[in-house]
């Protein structure tokens, strides 16, 4: 019930809105008060995704122990005519990357509809620590950061078990894992995995912090191994903080990361753990990455750019 | 709402929908780490929805049977929609109907009056491969495919408490005619024996088919009291082996594909119906010895108990002989899959053990048949060129048409449906073609349409089969190496 009055929520508000343009964030409902804005008053509505609404509500289905068979079936025939129906009546379609825009394609969505603008992230001069070749040392260059929730296709999993692989060359390894608990069976499935791995000293979880960038330093290594992914935030600002990634290549990573990072093969702790050996061994090699990242960041994924492409957008429409 | 949308010039236009299957699986391929160029790479397909809908297309899953109750009036009365069982009950008595009117006319029009010649006898045993093959063959597979799990479940102590009752009525109603009233009625020795045979049945065959059954018993009987029901009834027996043969075919074929629900638990090989094949058959035998020993006849029983065992017995020898063989090779070729998809997961390595496998059991059957085949011709009693050349082409025709109904059963879990017509298609023009080459000899156009029939059916079958073949095994690998989607 909870579920479904979700899906009728959007319908409990007025539909006229005095508004030039409809711009909804995701292709559920709520994408129903701008397509009845669309048929009734003529306004155009645009849809932006930042993640694949259906494949994520499918897999949230699946992991469902609550859901019967009858209403799991119902609910992934209520999303698909949901996410149709968006698709349909938009008049643009704003993947973030070009990994979501092949969903959509497949989902039906005409190719003129479709433009992919990237996420962008702040990069103005209030973080004076960007200025500087250094910041505060917190960190060590024998530490590793990682930032992504408890959440099993986050995968840290192979994060951990790749320490426990470095370990073995890099005694005093620090893995940080930065980010809330969303699945708590899993958060202790890997608590008992660094108990079992003899890993206390070398996992450190710090949960959602504010300070974040003070534990960035330049040339340090961020890792993720998730096995799936949009567009990042998290690999993004890392970019911006001038570290050394190694990742998987979900998503839309690759179009994000380019050529300025590490990949990894996902689920496999040995790529995970050469790769890292690789950037700690290799200082030079590390500040590298850093600054090609950054300026990747810079260039590509500015907050300013993005802005620009939206406005262009509306006004187009 | 129409003039609004027409108003602002919205078109909607109708798509084709994707089956939500194909979406889950794709989500699940992503979320358990594959990307496009990881499936490109190691798997061939140009992403994730390719792999998704190949797997989809090919998914070899049946369509699970639930039915919580245990009372098997809701068991039969859940076990499929109304439309299906209008169409069982139909097209399933039609298609007796018609083989019994078939065979009827077939008789009629020949002039041999109650003695029939021996190729009237082929023909009647021909035709009956026919139409069980054309027919029976595709319904059963059909209806059986869901009707499997129920017989399963309580075929063996529910039905036979109120089917045992009435079969057991039938028994004592026969052996009461037999020895009280009516020795010399000819009707008595069938009840015994169509009796004896449903007892064996019984065990094995669907409880909502028993109808069917009944309406071709019915209509055979109507008919056969017209005519010749020794004959007759000989055949019926031939098309009820067939039937029950088929049905164990699909129960063996099943097996091997429990590698779709991830469970290997499954594995035992059902070897009871060999035994009961060599049970029926003697049942049959045993009867007629009994038969003749009240008639006192060994020695001099006459051309017409004469004509009739040699029809029955070595019209229907082979046909049953090849039942046995093909199960047994059935049995062997599954089990040796199975334990490839327990051991190997590599897909070339998987195709080429199941074509040598393959070869291997149709060669081994194909050189058995052949050889009973050519005995069963010399040691006929009957000594009629004619007749042992009209013999050896049908048989060997029906020796094709079983080995093509042994590729269309394991096509069939390999989807075939697609496919069907060009079996459907093979088997017409091979009759055709055999029937021109000897279009001025009724008697060889006919067994020489079912040879050659026999043997396209059985190329193109094998065809599609080796094509299939590849994708199963493919198939196998993919979801050996996937993860549980």
């Amino acid at each position: 019930m909870v579920i479904l009055s979700l899906f009728l929520y959007p319908l409990s508000f007025e539909t006229e809105f005095k508004t030039d343009i409809f711009h909804s964030s995701v292709a559920s409902s709520f994408g129903l008060l701008g397509v009845i804005n669309k048929i009734i008053y003529g306004k155009p509505f645009v849809l932006s995704e930042h993640g694949v609404y259906l494949r994520e509500q499918y897999y949230f289905i699946k992991q469902s122990r609550v859901l019967t068979k009858f209403l799991k079936k119902f609910l992934r025939l209520l999303i698909y005519r949901f996410v149709i129906l968006n698709y349909n009546f938009a008049d643009k379609i704003i993947p973030v990357c070009l990994f979501n825009k092949r969903w959509e394609q497949y989902l039906g969505a005409k190719d003129d509809k479709l433009q992919v603008i990237y996420n962008g992230i702040n990069d103005s001069s209030e973080f004076e620590f960007l200025k500087q070749e250094y910041v505060k040392e917190k960190t060590s260059f024998n530490d590793i950061i990682l930032v992504g929730a408890f959440y099993p296709f986050k995968d840290i999993e192979t994060a951990i078990r790749a320490v426990a692989i470095v370990k073995k060359q890099v005694p005093n390894i620090r893995l940080y894992i930065f980010g809330p608990i969303k699945d708590k069976d899993y958060f202790s499935y890997c608590l008992r995995l660094i108990k079992n791995l003899s890993l206390k000293n070398n996992v450190i979880y710090r949960g959602v912090v504010k300070d974040l960038q003070n534990y960035f330093k330049v040339g340090g290594v961020f890792l993720s191994t998730s096995v799936s992914e949009g567009f990042p935030y998290s690999i993004l600002e890392a970019m911006l903080y001038k570290q050394a990634i190694v990742s998987t290549s979900a998503g839309g990573i690759p179009e994000l990361l380019g050529d300025c990072g590490l990949y990894v093969e996902m689920k496999n702790p040995n790529s995970v753990a050469k790769a890292c050996l690789k950037l700690l061994h290799n200082q030079s090699l590390r500040i590298e990455l850093g600054w090609r990242a950054h300026q990747r960041a810079v260039e590509r994924f500015s907050l300013s750019r993005m802005l620009k492409s939206y406005e262009y957008l509306y006004n187009s429409l | 709402m129409r003039k609004i949308l027409n108003f602002n010039n919205i078109k909607l236009s109708e798509k084709k929908l994707i089956a939500p299957y194909i979406l889950d699986t794709a989500v699940n391929l992503e979320f358990a780490g594959y990307n496009d160029q990881q499936i490109k790479k190691e798997f061939g397909f140009s992403n994730v929805f390719e792999l998704s809908y190949f797997i989809h297309q090919y998914r070899l899953c049946p369509k699970p049977f639930l039915v919580k109750s245990n009372k098997w009036q809701d068991k039969f009365l859940a076990s499929d929609s109304i439309r299906l069982k209008i169409f069982e009950w139909f097209y399933f008595g039609l298609a007796n109907s018609l083989l019994a009117l078939v065979i009827f006319f077939t008789l009629w029009f020949t002039e041999s009056g109650h003695i029939l010649k021996p190729i009237e006898g082929l023909i009647i045993v021909l035709l009956s491969h026919i139409f069980a093959s054309s027919w029976a063959r595709i319904l059963i597979v059909k209806f059986s495919f869901y009707n499997d799990r129920p017989i399963a479940g309580y075929g063996e102590k529910t039905i036979n408490q109120y089917y045992l009752r009435g079969l057991f009525g039938i028994i004592t109603a026969g052996i009461i005619l037999f020895f009280l009233f009516s020795r010399d009625n000819i009707f008595t020795l069938v009840f015994i024996d169509i009796s004896l045979f449903w007892l064996n049945i019984g065990y094995f065959v669907a409880f909502r088919q028993l109808p069917i059954y009944l309406i071709t018993l019915g209509s055979i009987l109507f008919l056969g009291s017209i005519y010749d029901p020794f004959v007759l009834f000989g055949v019926f027996n031939g098309v009820m082996i067939f039937y029950i043969w088929l049905k164990y075919l699909i129960n063996l074929a099943r097996e091997p594909f429990s590698v779709y629900s991830n469970s290997f638990s499954n594995n035992s090989l059902n070897l009871f119906s060999l035994f009961f094949f060599a049970i029926n058959y003697g049942f049959l035998l045993l009867i007629d010895v009994i038969v003749l020993f009240f008639y006192g006849q060994f020695d001099t029983y006459d051309i017409f108990i004469h004509q009739y065992l040699a029809h029955k017995y070595f019209g229907i020898f082979p046909l049953l002989l090849s039942a046995g063989l093909i199960e047994a090779f059935g049995v062997y070729f599954f089990s040796k899959i199975i334990r490839l998809e327990r051991v190997i997961k590599e897909s070339t390595v998987m195709f080429n053990e199941i074509i040598k496998n393959y070869i291997q059991t149709i060669s081994i059957f194909s050189m058995l048949h052949f050889g009973v085949t050519i005995l069963v011709s010399f040691i006929i009693p009957l000594s009629n060129g004619y007749f042992k050349e009209v013999y050896i082409s049908s048989t060997i025709g029906v020796m094709f048409l079983l080995l093509s109904l042994f590729n269309l059963n394991i096509l069939h879990y390999l989807g075939w449906r697609k496919d069907l017509w060009f079996g459907i298609v093979s088997l017409f023009v091979g009759y055709v073609y055999g029937s021109l080459m000897f279009y001025n000899v009724a008697a060889y156009a006919v067994v020489y349409g079912f040879l050659m029939a026999g043997i396209v059916f059985f190329v193109t079958t094998m065809a599609l089969l080796l094509k299939k073949a590849l994708r199963y095994s493919y198939l196998v690998y993919l979801t050996s190496v996937l993860p549980k989607l």
